[in-house]
């Protein structure tokens, strides 16, 4: 894999704006949440999630045309307007206005639920007040793809383009192959990638079909004991990707890009999770030329589930034995879905760049049955060059993302 | 003729489409201009404007450990396996792979998503695939735990350019060197949420189908899976399996315009011909037939009519373009995907299928089409446009293994 630099990130989460607001506190960010029905359908109250907080839409967007836009469109420009200021990249005040000359910057996301709950609003809408009096702005907007599409009819961004899923891993996906475009022979001048999931009435309604305890957990506890499942929570983060030959004035490296793993297991087992974490990051750590032993920390992505976070342990203990602290912010910021590897990558930009690891939110005693990791229990200083992400999916996907210090 | 280095070729094809079921049947159905596009029957249509799309017909379905799938699922799952049985590997897929070395990777629009209309209908009654309707990797996932495959896995969510988007990515995965083999595609089912939004938007055409035609009235919704197995060029030959062509170029550049509207000039179009013609090491003038999105809208037709121009030139006096969604209707999320394999047939046939239902071709369309009936040419470089809301664009270029000049 070629180079990629990250030289801006926006991060929506539970947390806050920002991703230092992640490698704050320990606490868990659960609050019940109602969510307005579609039409004729009860309401839904006291879903406990781990929800945005309100946007800064006024200050970071431009008056005219963003109205229109999806929720997710919406978050997602939020922390797109903030990765290419941070970036030093021209956001246009009016849309559309080419963000870079060709090839152009693109854009690559993740998702899992974009614009699920717009679909059923707009068929039940149908239903309800027949075909002919259904509000013609939801159409556009009741596809996976609206979130991306907003963000290069907004912005401009002329680069390739993508929306990708591949469960809780689709941002992993995303980063993966933005890194990709931009390190191997300039395929985009820059990508605006990572991944947007918002909760909604559809998505619990449809969540609580399969999952029952979905949002009736108040606390999650990742890697703990008495964990009995994750807390929904809901993202938005962006960031500028780069190749690293590339020398913009103005620009400033965040992170690097070292490594990108992605797997699959069709095997509906837990050793067939593992074996697809495990080569997940073995990629990333090809991709980058490095060894386990080089990896100085490990952002998991165990939300409190009971068999994923046995999965994860037990390939982050097969990798790395009980070496590199692992930590997990989803017990406060919530299992975020496609949005997942976005939001652990943005934690680990702020830990090398604060040179500090966050505590595992949630985790009382952790759990004997699990291999024998070393968990983080409070924030702390560490010196940190190479630290991981890893994503495990519950479908059988996985991601790892390998980010390093700048040099 | 020797393997080229990064050599991506097409082994096995499949199809579930309104006009047949299985490659071959498909393929003599588009040839000989058959429409699949008749009354509905999945949903009642009385409380609509257009009644007609092109439905897959007296599909069984297919299940999952005794669950019943989605009809996408089950096209998907249907058009994979008739495209591993051509391609020689089902049976025999581990001896000629590591199966971790092969993945898959669909496209679609709304893809499954259609089955939690049912239960939003009735207010209740989430059973069958509506309880998995909001997970769009299903498809991807069946598929793979159907043949025990664990390479990369993903799918590609770009709107109605998703087919080929699948197509072009996987493509990139084994040039990547992260896989040796994939199974690629499309699979989509009618949608009623969709339909609702076109006959709303009025851009469902009530009787037929016309792309380039001057008195063209819009798209019909479709439904059906296309599905392509990639393979790595030198291990394909290693194995000595039959080869459709090559994958050999791909552009997905958007519009980044309007989320309905394609951007009038083609730009995004364009731009993702000339770099699907860039990777693929090919001139414009090269193009023995352009396979069009052609979905038979006043808007769409006229912005890819207008790139097909600009990027050929004088050519496009000379390169034959059809649009096979005169015959089958737009599949949406499928519709690349099963636009890929109508290509590949046309090399392997040296047969262009017609664009049926031109009757006065658009004077602003200054394009060739290939009207109403098929056309006889020996066909070494093809392109295959799809494009989607939101100014999503992915273009294609299939070369011939062996080729004529």
């Amino acid at each position: 894999m070629g180079r990629a630099v990250i030289t801006g990130l926006g991060a929506l989460t539970a947390a806050g704006i920002g991703r230092a607001r992640l490698l704050e506190g320990d606490e868990p960010a659960a609050r019940p949440r109602s969510f307005a029905p579609c039409p004729g359908f009860e309401p839904v109250d006291g879903v406990y999630a781990a929800s945005l907080p309100t946007l800064p839409v006024e200050t970071l967007l431009p008056a005219r045309g963003t109205r229109a836009l999806s929720d997710e469109g919406r978050a997602g420009l939020c922390a797109a307007v903030l990765a290419c200021r941070e970036a030093g990249l021209p956001v246009p005040t009016e849309r559309p206005r080419p963000l870079a000359g060709e090839p152009g910057t693109g854009v690559a996301l993740g998702t899992t639920r974009a614009s699920l709950d717009e679909y059923a609003r707009l068929f039940t809408e149908g239903v309800a007040l027949g075909p002919e009096l259904v509000p013609p702005a939801r159409g556009p907007r009741a596809g996976y793809n609206t979130p991306a599409s907003e963000l290069s009819i907004m912005l401009g961004a002329t680069g390739p383009h993508l929306t990708v899923c591949s469960g809780a891993a689709s941002a992993g996906e995303a980063i993966a192959t933005a890194a990709h475009l931009v390190g191997q022979g300039g395929r985009a001048t820059a990508m605006l990638a990572g991944g947007i999931d918002l909760l909604s009435y559809t998505a619990v309604l449809a969540e609580r079909m399969l999952h029952p305890e979905f949002g009736t957990i108040p606390e999650a506890r990742p890697f703990d004991r008495d964990r009995t499942g994750g807390l929904p929570g809901e993202a938005a983060v962006i960031m500028v990707l780069e190749g690293s030959a590339s020398s913009r004035p103005g620009a400033a490296c965040l992170a690097e890009v070292a490594g990108a793993g992605t797997a699959f297991t069709s095997a509906d087992n837990d050793a067939g999770s593992v074996d697809a974490a495990c080569r997940a990051i073995a990629e990333a750590l090809l991709g980058a030329g490095a060894d386990a032993a080089e990896v100085d920390a490990v952002i998991a992505s165990a939300s409190g589930s009971p068999g994923r976070d046995r999965t994860e342990a037990e390939a982050l203990y097969a990798m790395f034995g009980d070496r590199p602290p692992v930590c997990s912010v989803n017990g406060r910021v919530g299992d975020c879905a496609g949005a997942g590897t976005a939001v652990q990558v943005a934690l680990a930009v702020a830990a090398l760049e604060a040179q500090r690891l966050p505590a595992t939110g949630g985790l009382r005693v952790a759990d004997p049955a699990l291999p024998d990791i070393r968990l983080t229990r409070a924030e702390a200083a560490r010196p940190l060059r190479l630290v991981l992400t890893l994503t495990v999916a519950g479908g059988g996907h996985a991601a790892a993302i390998l980010l390093s210090r700048p040099r | 003729m020797a393997a080229q280095p990064h050599e991506i070729v097409v082994t096995g094809v499949g199809v579930v489409s309104p006009v047949g079921v299985g490659a071959e049947a498909f393929w003599n159905a588009v040839v000989s201009g058959t429409a699949g596009t008749h009354e509905l029957t999945l949903f009642d249509t009385s409380g609509y404007h257009t009644h007609r799309a092109g439905e897959v017909k007296g599909w069984e379905g297919e299940t999952d450990r005794g669950e019943s799938l989605s009809r996408s699922e089950s096209f998907a799952l249907a058009a994979t396996g008739m495209a591993l049985h051509d391609a020689g590997l089902l049976p025999g897929l581990e001896s000629a792979h590591d199966p971790k070395r092969v993945g898959v990777c669909f496209g679609m629009a709304a893809g499954n998503r259609p089955a939690i209309e049912r239960p939003l209908r009735s207010r209740g009654g989430w059973s069958g695939p509506a309880r998995t309707a909001h997970d769009p990797t299903r498809i991807s996932r069946l598929v793979a735990r159907a043949h025990g495959l664990d390479g990369p896995n993903l799918m590609m969510l770009t709107a109605c350019a998703a087919g080929n988007s699948a197509v072009g990515h996987g493509m990139e995965l084994i040039r990547a060197g992260r896989a040796d083999a994939m199974v690629v595609g499309g699979a989509e089912e009618l949608s009623e949420t969709l339909f609702m939004m076109f006959n709303r938007f009025r851009a469902l055409a009530p009787e037929r189908v016309q792309p380039f035609d001057r008195d063209r009235r819009g798209l019909m919704l479709a439904e059906g899976a296309g599905v392509l197995v990639l393979e790595s060029g030198h291990l394909a030959k290693a194995r000595r399996a039959g080869v459709y062509g090559r994958v050999a170029g791909y552009g997905n550049l958007p519009d980044a315009h309007d989320m309905t509207a394609p951007h009038p000039g083609g730009h995004g179009i364009a731009r993702s011909m000339r770099a699907a013609l860039a990777m693929a090491g090919v001139e414009p003038a090269d193009l023995d037939y352009i396979c069009a999105h052609g979905t038979g809208t006043p808007t769409n037709d006229a912005a890819e009519a207008v790139a097909i121009r600009e990027v050929l030139g004088p050519a496009a006096d000379d390169v034959p373009v059809s649009s096979i969604k005169s015959m089958l209707g737009h599949s949406l999320g499928a519709a690349g995907a099963i636009e890929s394999v109508a290509c590949l047939l046309a090399m392997r046939d040296g047969m262009i299928p017609p664009n049926m239902h031109l009757d006065n071709q658009d004077p602003r369309c200054e394009i060739r089409v290939a009207a109403n009936r098929p056309l006889a040419r020996r066909m070494d470089v093809v392109l295959n446009n799809s494009f989607g809301f939101g100014g999503n664009n992915s273009c294609v270029v299939f070369t011939a293994r062996e080729p004529s000049r």
